[in-house]
This record gives C-alpha cells, structure tokens and sequence, in this order.
C-alpha cells in the first residue's frame, strides 16, 4: 500500500501556505530547463501556442491503431519541427494528442513570429492532409490555438521524482489550449487567437498589400466567453505548392 | 522568418506512414527506456485525471500570489499520493489537471489505483479545510477514471530530446473527460468507467467486509461516454483525522 502520510502532507501544505513568495519581474527566461533556477516564480511576457487533433476520439476509436500511430508519428515529428525553429521557445512537448509550446516574447515582434509559425503549421495541414488523401488514409483538421498575457511562471511537481514541470500560471496557457479546442469548430477558422495575442500582431504586416488584421476577424468564443480573433492565414508559396506542385 | 523545407517535409512524412511499426501485445506496457520510434505495445492501461474546475476563475480572480501557492501545493501533494507504484507509465500536468497513466492486468492492481484516488479525495477535502481556515478560495475537483486496451507508441521528433508517449485507444481521452464532468451537474467527484469500477469492486468489498461499498457508487449512462460510476469515496482513516480536527498524533 501506498505510504503516504498525511500528517506530514499537511505539514508541507502549511509550509508552502506560509512561505512567502516573492515574484521576481523579468524580461525574458532561458530555455534551458538547467538555467531556470527561479525558487519562488517569475512574472514576465509569456506567449503559447497549442496545436489540437478535432475529434481525436474518434478518430482514435474507429481507426486502425497501428495506422494512426504512425500518423500520429509524422504529424508530432513534424509539428515539432516548424516548433523548434523559433528561438523564443521555454517549452515545447507532447500531452495526450496535443502539440504545444511556450515562448517567453518580451517583444511585440516575438509574437508576430509565433503567429507566421502557426500560418506555417496551418499549411503544414493542409499538405499533410492531401499526403494521406493520397495514401487513402482518415485525414483529421487541427485548431490552433494563441495566446498571450504577462504569467507567472513556477516550479511545480516534486522534487526528485523526475517530474519537476515549470507551470505556467496565467491567461496565456490556458487561453490558448481552450482556443485550441474551439479552431475548425462551428466555423471558426483554424487559427484562433485571444484579444492579448491580437493587438500586439494586428499591425504588422501580413505581405506586401495587407496588414495582419486584414485576414483575421472577431468572433464569439463560448469557452472563454469573450470575444477571440480567428484566421486561416497560410504561407502563400507553400499553400501553392502544396495546390499545384503536389500532385 | 525561417523557412520551412516542404519537400524534405513531404519525404520525411512518407518514411514515417510506410515504416511499418513493430507492434507486441503484453501484459504489461514497458518502460519508456523500451520505447523506440518504430515499435509500439498494446496492453490494458488506467488512466487518472484530476481535474481542477472553474479554473480559469481561479486562475485570474485571485490574487496571483495565493493561487501560485494552492496549485504548488495542490499539485506536488497529488502527484505524491499518484506517483507510488511500480505500474506507473506516466505522470504529469497538462492544462489544469494532474494526470497519472498506469499498467494494469489484474483486478488486484486496479484495486490499489482507487484506493489512490480516495485518497486524492480525502486529500481535496484537506485541502479544502485548511484554505478554509485561511479564509482563501476553495478548489473543487473532479476525479475521472478509465481503463482501456491500448496502443502505446513513442511520438516526437528523432534527435530532438522532445519526445512522449502517445497512448491511442480509449482510456486517456475517457478519463480526461469522465474528470470534466465529475463534481458538476450533481455529479459526485469521482467516476469510474464501467470496466474499471466491474474490475476493482470485488476486490473492495472482500477488503470491506461486514460494509457494502457497492452502495456508495451510482450507476449512469451518457450517450458519448457510455456506462460509468460515480461516488464520493473516502479513505477512512484519513478522513476521521480531518473531522477529528487534523491533530498531530
């Protein structure tokens, strides 16, 4: 039997209770896991993406495992991938069949670049999808979720058992997995951002005509009972590609 | 901006769905260290999520400070009542839950999985009493858990040290859910779904002689999520101290 004693549970509740938590403001954080030695969290811009299988049950249920597997293969192998590319990543990791990553974004900029990584990754889809048309495979749609918003940033888990996860507290995180949920749903564009994310990107240019806010349009979220901003942006030499090249 | 190389993209895709997987069936999921990108297991899982409700209320409502202090201690707490057991897989946070995933063959051991979890309960209704005394925000939990043959394979990407375990099949997705709804809607905080609850229950009641724990679990039925149990079960010894004032023995 499991040998845990509450007595000392409590101890340690009361403990972290009393502890007085001083939060430090930062600029920005390292992405070596190592480096982030912060004992009582950090406060500092944080930015998240979150890339969702739609009905992942389903498709789970009703199709052959051993093929979905190595579906589920490429797709995380290459999502991780176009992820990895942004320097501005702390985080990056698979949960059940969620793709995510956290960015530390003290600049406006920094998001604006998470944004073209999801235009990327949106793209990305779309071949990914033709690839397994090809093959007669099932295909899925993906919601992409962003956000934005100063966080807190603490050590949680245990110490020594391995699991010593950094946990991010705040809007960004939950923000953009909830939004997650919501892309390529009840005609919400895959793209979907909350208001934080979308008035720091709206000005920058999109391409030479257009500024980003051209492409993207405010919709009703239920989750977050707010209004979001969604989009289907892509990048436009690989959507061609992908429509006229590969065939 | 960087560029994505599309073509390579294309091949590296196409190896991947033409590899063909090794696939064993065994009694028990392995050690990740086993786990290669081109193997894969299926074997009976249980998966346990606890799900923090209302969080995002949480989360933004309070005072920053004192939420970082309850999820410290909500989470490192849970994870140590979860993580004791030689057929844990996997354990983890994701999103506003704690999750535990674990191998599980015989009725014995999915057993000693819910005497965890009414332990994660009790330990809520610890919790809950000493942010009480403190005047701070109370947490409310749902509980959901789920057993399932499943294929287990390594996802990620190859050299890149960014790698997990992707559990295909019912479990994971049923427990998350099972955990959403539990706690809400007149919903006890707890609920097993129908094969875990059919595995452990003889097993509970040979441990509880002379008591009838099958009258604590009512039994319903949803279309999306089939038959389930739910209950708000204790873990007896743990709770007399908790009502009997949590003094220091």
């Amino acid at each position: 039997m499991s040998n845990f004693n509450y007595e000392e549970s409590r101890k340690r509740i009361e403990e972290i209770l009393n502890s007085k938590t001083q939060i430090e403001e930062v600029d920005s954080i390292s992405n070596d896991e190592d480096g982030f030695t912060y004992e009582n969290g950090v406060r500092t811009w944080v930015g998240a993406m979150f890339i969702d299988i739609r009905n992942s049950t389903d498709y789970f249920k009703y199709n052959n495992p051993e093929k979905v597997a190595r579906i589920m293969r490429a797709f995380t192998s290459e999502i991780i991938g176009i992820l990895k590319q942004n320097e501005k990543y702390v985080q990056i990791g698979i949960r059940g069949d969620c793709v995510y990553a956290i960015y530390s974004t003290p600049k406006k900029d920094d998001l604006n670049n998470i944004l073209s990584d999801a235009c990327f990754i949106n793209t990305f889809q779309k071949m990914f999808q033709k690839i397994l048309k090809t093959k007669g495979w099932p295909t899925f749609e993906i919601g992409i979720g962003l956000g934005a918003s100063k966080d807190l940033v603490i050590k949680a888990g245990k110490k020594g058992t391995g699991i010593n996860d950094n946990i991010w507290i705040g809007d960004a995180v939950i923000d953009a997995s909830k939004l997650s949920n919501e892309g390529n749903t009840n005609g919400i564009d895959p793209i979907v951002m909350d208001s934080c994310f979308y008035e720091n990107i709206k000005d920058f240019d999109a391409n030479d005509k257009f500024r980003n806010s051209h492409y993207i349009s405010r919709v009703q979220s239920k989750k977050l009972n707010e209004y979001v901003y969604c989009s289907d942006m892509v990048i436009k030499d690989f959507e061609t590609w992908v429509i006229e090249r590969m065939k | 901006m960087f560029e994505y190389d599309f073509l390579n993209g294309k091949t590296r895709i196409e190896t991947i769905l033409n590899d063909s997987n090794e696939i064993e069936e065994k009694e028990k999921v392995p050690t990740v260290e086993k786990f290669t990108y081109h193997n894969g297991y299926y074997a009976w899982v249980t998966a346990v999520f606890v799900d923090i409700k209302e969080s995002t209320k949480l989360f933004t409502e309070n005072r920053k400070i004192s939420t970082s202090r309850i999820i410290r201690s909500f989470t490192s707490e849970i994870i140590e009542i979860l993580r004791n057991d030689d057929n844990l897989r996997e354990i983890g946070i994701r999103g506003d839950c704690v999750y535990a995933i674990y191998t599980t063959s015989t009725p014995e051991e999915n057993y000693e999985i819910a005497s965890k979890i009414f332990r994660v309960n009790t330990f809520l209704k610890m919790l809950n009493k000493i942010l009480e005394n403190r005047k701070m925000n109370k947490i409310v939990a749902g509980i959901g858990v789920s057993t399932a043959k499943e294929l287990v394979v390594k996802a990620g990407r190859e050299g890149s040290g960014i790698n997990n375990l992707v559990w295909i099949g019912k479990a994971v997705t049923y427990a998350s859910k099972f955990s959403s709804i539990a706690n809400r809607d007149g919903y006890k905080p707890i609920i097993f779904s129908e094969n875990f609850y059919e595995s452990m229950i003889n097993v509970m009641c040979n441990n509880n002689k002379g008591k009838n724990p099958k009258s604590w679990f009512s039994k319903h039925n949803l279309n999306e999520l089939g038959t389930f149990y739910n209950g708000n079960v204790f873990n007896g010894k743990f709770y007399d101290w908790i009502e009997g004032g949590m003094k220091n023995e």
